[in-house]
C-alpha cells in the first residue's frame, strides 16, 4: 500500500437538497416542490444528523499487479475506497415504512443515498488531495456494478483493501452487495499519461440513459436543482 | 360530499380526511359509494396528474397516505357490506439476492390504498418463498422487484421455478418493475405485466383485474 486514509466519523457531511431532490425524481424546473413535501425534507434532513455516522477508509496501491484487469490497464497506481453513513438511517426508514410513514422513508432514503455519494466525495477529495501533491492525474470515481465495471468488482475492491470491513464496518453480501446499504465502493486510476475514464460522463455511458429516473440533466445539473443550497 | 373526499385525497388532505369520512357514514352515505364514488376518483385524478408530470412520487405517496387512512376510517363500515372492498391479492417482493426495498414498499402502499390485499415477503426472496406464499394466498398478482441488472436474471429465474411447479396460471399474473427493468425484459422473460413506477403498476393491475 502507498498510502491510505480515513475518513473521520466526526466529519459533517454537507448534503445537498438539490441531490436529495434528484434522488427522489424532481428534475429541475420540471417540478414544483409542495409546501408540505418541502418541510417534511426539512424536518428529515434535521433528523438525518443524528442518523448518519460517515466512515470510510482509502487505499492507493501500485497498478502492475492488476495489469490483467483491462480496467486498469493505462493505470500506474490505483486507488480504492470505501464509505458508508452506517446502518442507523436505514433501520429508520425502515421503522417509518412500518410505521405507514412512506413519504417520510421515502425522503429520509434519499437523504441517506445523497449522504453516501457526499461521504464518498469526501474520500474522493483527500485521494485528488495526494494526487496533486504527487503530481498525477485521475479519473473520476468508477464504482462495481455501475457503467462498464461489473458488481464483481467488488471482489478486488475488498480483496485489496482487506481493512475496509473493520474500519469502516461495511461486508459484502453472497450477491456483492454491501451492508449498511448506504455505502459506496469505488476505484480512481492515476499516472502521469492520458487515463482512458471507465464511465465517460456521469451519465451517458450507463445503459439506462435516457430513461433513468435519477438522470443528471443536459444543461440543468442535479446540483441546480431546487436552488437552494 | 363525494367530492370533498375525492378532493382531499387528490390535495393530500391528511388532516380532513378522517372527519370527512365520519360525516359521510354519519349521513348514511353506503361505505362502498364513499370508497368508489369519493375516495377512489381523489386517487385517480392524482394518478392522472402524475402521468401529466403534474405530481411527482412524494406528492402522489402523500395523497395514498389520506386514502389510506380514509380505508382504514371506512374499514369497519366496509365490513358490514356483503361485496369485499378488495380488488385483489398481491404478492410482492424483492428478488434473490437484492436487498432494495424502497421501491417495493412504494408500490406496496399504493396497492394498500388502492383497495389490494397486499402479502409483503420482503427482500432476498427465493424462488422457493414466492412459490410458497401462491399455495397460501392465492394472488392474482405476484410482483417481483429488483434494484440491479446483477439481480434482474433472478427474475427470470423465479417465472421459470414457477412455472415449472404449474404455478401460474390465468388467475396468477406475474408483474416485474424496478429501476433497471424495462418492458422489453419483461416479455423476455415471460412477466405478463410491467410498470415503470408504483402508480403505473396499480393502474395495470386494475386494468387487468378489470379484464
Amino acid at each position: 500500500m502507498l498510502f491510505s486514509g480515513e475518513l473521520p466519523a466526526t466529519r459533517e457531511l454537507g448534503i445537498r437538497k438539490a441531490e436529495v431532490l434528484r434522488y427522489l425524481g424532481y428534475k429541475a424546473g420540471k417540478h414544483h416542490l409542495s409546501g408540505r413535501i418541502r418541510q417534511i425534507l426539512e424536518e428529515e434532513l434535521e433528523n438525518a444528523r443524528e442518523l448518519i455516522t460517515p466512515r470510510g477508509y482509502f487505499g492507493i496501491l501500485e497498478a502492475a499487479p492488476l495489469c490483467r484487469e483491462k480496467l486498469f490497464r493505462d493505470a500506474e497506481k490505483v486507488a480504492f475506497g470505501v464509505c458508508t453513513i452506517g446502518d442507523a438511517l436505514e433501520k429508520r426508514v425502515e421503522k417509518l415504512f412500518e410505521q405507514g410513514e412512506a413519504v417520510r422513508g421515502l425522503i429520509l432514503d434519499a437523504i441517506g443515498s445523497a449522504a453516501a455519494e457526499e461521504a464518498a466525495e469526501m474520500l474522493n477529495q483527500e485521494i485528488l488531495h495526494w494526487s496533486r501533491q504527487q503530481r498525477l492525474r485521475v479519473t473520476r470515481r468508477f464504482s462495481p456494478g455501475y457503467g462498464h465495471w461489473p458488481v464483481g468488482g467488488q471482489d478486488l475492491i475488498f480483496g485489496l483493501l482487506t481493512e475496509a470491513p473493520d474500519r469502516t464496518g461495511v461486508a459484502l453480501t453472497p450477491a456483492k452487495m454491501m451492508i449498511p446499504r448506504k455505502s459506496v465502493s469505488f476505484a480512481i486510476k492515476l499516472g502521469r499519461g492520458r487515463l482512458e475514464e471507465i464511465n465517460k460522463g456521469s451519465c451517458r455511458s450507463c445503459a439506462l440513459f435516457g430513461r433513468c429516473s435519477f438522470q443528471i440533466q443536459e444543461g440543468a445539473c442535479a446540483r441546480k436543482l431546487g436552488g437552494e443550497d | 360530499m363525494f367530492q370533498k373526499l375525492s378532493r382531499a385525497v387528490e390535495t393530500g388532505d391528511l388532516q380532513n380526511i378522517k372527519s370527512l369520512i365520519l360525516q359521510a357514514v354519519k349521513n348514511d352515505l353506503p361505505a362502498l359509494e364513499i370508497l368508489n364514488r369519493g375516495l377512489l376518483p381523489g386517487i385517480e385524478k392524482v394518478g392522472e396528474k402524475f402521468g401529466r408530470d403534474e405530481l411527482f412520487i412524494p406528492e402522489v405517496m402523500l395523497c395514498a397516505r389520506v386514502l389510506q387512512e380514509g380505508i382504514d376510517v371506512l374499514r369497519p363500515h366496509l365490513q358490514n357490506n356483503s361485496t369485499s372492498a378488495f380488488k385483489g391479492r398481491l404478492v410482492l417482493g424483492t428478488v434473490a439476492g437484492d436487498i432494495h426495498d424502497i421501491g417495493k414498499n412504494l408500490v406496496k402502499m399504493m396497492f394498500i390504498a388502492n383497495g389490494f390485499e397486499v402479502f409483503d415477503l420482503g427482500i432476498n426472496v427465493a424462488p422457493e418463498k414466492f412459490a410458497a406464499a401462491i399455495e397460501e394466498y392465492h394472488p392474482h398478482f405476484v410482483g417481483l422487484s429488483a434494484l440491479l441488472t446483477t439481480t434482474m436474471p433472478q427474475m427470470a429465474a423465479t417465472i421459470k421455478y414457477l412455472d415449472a411447479r404449474g404455478l401460474r396460471n390465468n388467475k396468477c399474473l406475474i408483474m416485474v418493475g424496478g429501476a433497471p427493468v424495462t418492458a422489453e425484459f419483461a416479455g423476455s422473460i415471460g412477466a405478463d405485466l410491467y410498470a415503470d413506477n408504483a402508480i403505473e403498476a396499480v393502474e395495470q393491475a386494475k386494468k387487468a383485474v378489470r379484464g
